[in-house]
């Protein structure tokens, strides 16, 4: 009997393999902000960020073919992605406009007086040859009506292979949308 | 002896001495064959008055052409008039007809018009107006107004009959559809049969507009009615609503009628809603006598044929029926009650002529074998009136057709009419046969004890914790908005709370993660599979 106990925690302790410790990575910008340095801007607010349902989940999203995604298992981020998505535009878009947007209700609802800024995350993955993708819409809502609508979309290769890579490439793209949704909010401004 | 032979003369023959004599009796009787041939004829006029005529004064006058004058103005014989002998010229002789007609011209001034006026400084004269009939006529009777229509007119006179004098007078304009066709020529009330006889001259061509089937109306004045869709204003002609008028017609429905002759009568109807409302001109009597009561029968209510209404009550006919009662010695069987009814063929789609009296007279007959009998029905159970309904009932007892007076009569039965009302009546006693009194006792006492409960309610709300409840309740209300706006998308609470619902969210995907993955795997708890590790992203060689 003790021999048949033997062989099966043998036979357990063959057939389990050894555990990948996992990588996380944080979606933060690298702005040095004081809370004293900033003033806030009384013509518009951040109302929503939306992401994509495909990468509202832990792992970094790989296109491994052409239409083919595949969240990473090992390669996770340290927060929920859409924390680190707004988190991250709040604060450089505040870096590129000179003025902090404060959250609005998520209701998006806006004054007569403020301009709402509408923010969705579109696509934000890298692919398997070397590149990060993002495409994201924002628009702007004055008085319940839509005054600018715009798109982003650009690639952008990786310094290096692997993951960390990656999230600097995906960080560099997402400081690229945040000053272009700056600038339109100088050309939109009341 | 010597015979002595006297001589026998001769004598003188004719002596050319008397040769003047007959020359002059010859020249005489030639004077006389002369003034004789040439000599016109003498006529007499009778007229009312000898106004405007003057012996050796007064002139007739033919299209404005002297034609003769006044030689002698007289009395009549029974004073009421006066004739006028008037001798004419030669030539008049063949204007002097059966119908030439006379009048006086002078100056008359009347509502619609004024005329001889150049009488007034050239005199009264008698206009002829020749007639068209046999020629020969020494005596006339002149007219007492100048003629509306002249002699030989082409076209169609008639005569219409009211029962009531209208604005309609001799002058006014008759018109179909609005347009002028003729005119009213004279008006008389006649006392004997207490109608006004109007006669009206229609022009030729339009006297074939008038057939038996058409309706003339008086169009004076302005209608004015008012219903549910307002008020309505009808007029006829501008002058027929100053000086009154007659309009004719065939009403709608009614099919055209025969040529009618000349002096045809016809009925004027005092509006042409009169005429909707009888729009057929023929129709015939009958009388239904009934054993039961006729209240609520009047004269005018409808008389139908399954449903159809056919005709009229005309009249109830109590005396008549009392007489035949006493005449026939049936008191103490009941007065049965005779009823006159006036039925139109024209209502059950036969043409509107007295011919069609005749087919339905036999339809009737024929009826009648078969079942045909009238009975009272209720009209409408909140005024109580009734009417007349003929229908078949093949389980009547045999009947025929009999006669009432001058009438034809059809049989009747009892309607449902009589035993309603004798269920209604012990229907009644039941009603008044209830508790009425005990009902109201119990009432008053339930009304008391209502009344006990609404007083006790009314202590109840003039408590004082009762009157604070209405405070309470807004502040219990003021906390619970306050609650609700601590659930706002600002708040601190909703914060959390959608926190906690990310998290929750991400549990949920990764407990699908895990299902998807036992699902694939079940021994994956027990045997962990060994891990596929990530694609690495490669950097393009460049």
């Amino acid at each position: 009997m003790k021999v048949a106990h033997l062989l099966l925690v043998m036979l357990l302790a063959g057939c389990a393999s050894q555990a990948i410790e996992p990588s996380y990575y944080l979606l933060r910008s690298k702005q040095d902000l004081s809370s004293s340095a900033l003033s806030t801007s009384t013509d518009f607010s951040l109302g929503t960020v939306e992401i994509a349902p495909y990468l509202d989940q832990p792992g970094l999203v790989m296109e491994t073919a052409d239409g083919q995604m595949r969240p990473a298992s090992q390669n996770l981020w340290a927060e929920p992605m859409f924390d680190g998505v707004r988190n991250f535009l709040a604060t450089e878009i505040a870096r590129a406009h000179g003025q902090e947007l404060l959250p609005t209700k998520l209701t998006a609802k806006s004054t007569s007086n403020t301009t709402v800024v509408n923010i969705r995350i579109d696509q934000l993955h890298g692919t398997i040859d070397g590149s990060a993708r993002l495409v994201a819409y924002w628009w702007l809502v004055r008085a319940d009506e839509v005054v600018a609508l715009n798109r982003f979309a650009e690639s952008r290769n990786l310094q290096t292979s692997g993951y960390s890579a990656l999230v600097d490439a995906e960080k560099i793209l997402m400081a690229e949308l945040a000053t272009k949704i700056a600038a339109s909010l100088v050309t939109t401004a009341p | 002896m010597k015979t002595e032979h006297a001589d026998i003369s001769q004598g003188r023959k004719f002596s050319g001495i008397w040769l003047i004599p007959l020359l002059a009796l010859v020249l005489g009787v030639y004077m006389v064959a002369q003034k004789w041939m040439n000599e016109g004829p003498e006529i007499e006029i009778a007229f009312m008055t000898a106004d405007g005529l003057e012996q050796g004064e007064t002139k007739v006058k033919y299209r404005n052409v002297d034609m003769g004058v006044v030689e002698e103005v007289r009395l009549n014989d029974a004073f009421d008039g006066v004739i006028a002998r008037v001798k004419l010229d030669r030539q008049a002789l063949p204007l002097l007809r059966e119908d030439t007609r006379f009048w006086v011209v002078t100056a008359r001034v009347g509502v619609d018009s004024i005329s001889g006026l150049d009488t007034l400084l050239s005199g009264a004269y008698i206009q002829l107006a020749p007639g068209t009939g046999e020629i020969g006529t020494r005596y006339f009777t002149g007219l007492e107004h100048p003629p509306q229509t002249p002699a030989g007119a082409p076209g169609l006179r008639l005569q219409l009959t009211s029962d009531r004098a209208s604005s309609v007078s001799a002058g006014d304009t008759v018109l179909y559809k609005g347009y002028n066709v003729g005119r009213v020529e004279n008006m008389l009330f006649n006392p004997s049969d207490r109608l006004v006889h109007y006669e009206i001259f229609i022009d030729a061509p339009y006297h074939k507009l008038v057939n038996s089937s058409v309706r003339f109306w008086d169009v004076s004045g302005v209608s004015l009615s008012a219903d549910a869709g307002g008020f309505k204003v009808e007029t006829g002609s501008v002058d027929t609503v100053f000086f009154g008028g007659v309009a004719f017609g065939v009403p709608e429905g009614v099919e055209e009628g025969d040529e009618v002759e000349q002096q045809t009568e016809f009925r004027l109807y005092t509006s042409y809603d009169d005429i909707l409302e009888n729009p057929f001109q023929y129709g015939t009597y009958y009388v239904v006598s009934f054993d039961q009561s006729v209240k609520g029968l009047r004269p005018g209510a409808p008389v139908e044929f399954r449903g159809i209404q056919i005709g009229k009550v005309e009249r109830i006919m109590l005396k008549e029926g009392l007489e035949k009662t006493r005449t026939l010695g049936e008191q103490g069987k009941g007065l049965s009650i005779p009823v006159l009814l006036y039925v139109e063929p024209g209502r059950l789609e036969l043409p509107d002529k007295e011919s069609s009296i005749d087919a339905l007279r036999e339809t009737v007959r024929v009826g009648v074998n078969n079942g045909l009998r009238a009975t009272m029905a209720s009209g409408n159970l909140l005024t109580g009136a009734t009417y007349i309904s003929f229908d078949f009932f093949p389980d009547a007892r045999e009947d025929t057709e009999s006669t009432f007076m001058e009438y034809t009569t059809i049989p009747t039965i009892d309607s449902g009419l009589a035993q309603l009302d004798q269920k209604v009546n012990a229907l009644l006693d039941n009603i008044n046969a209830l508790p009425l009194a005990d009902t109201v006792t119990s009432a008053n006492t339930a009304l008391a004890s209502l009344n006990q409960n609404l007083a006790s309610l009314q202590s109840i709300l003039d408590n004082q914790s009762t009157q604070q409840l209405p405070a309470q309740l807004d502040q219990t209300l003021q906390e619970l908005k306050d609650v609700v706006s601590n659930l706002s998308p600002n708040s601190q609470a909703y914060q959390s709370l959608n926190s906690s619902l990310l998290s929750l969210n991400r549990t949920m995907g990764n407990l699908e993660t895990l299902t998807r993955t036992l699902s694939g795997q079940p021994n994956a708890v027990l045997l962990p599979s060994t891990p596929v590790p990530d694609p690495i992203p490669e950097v393009r060689k460049k």
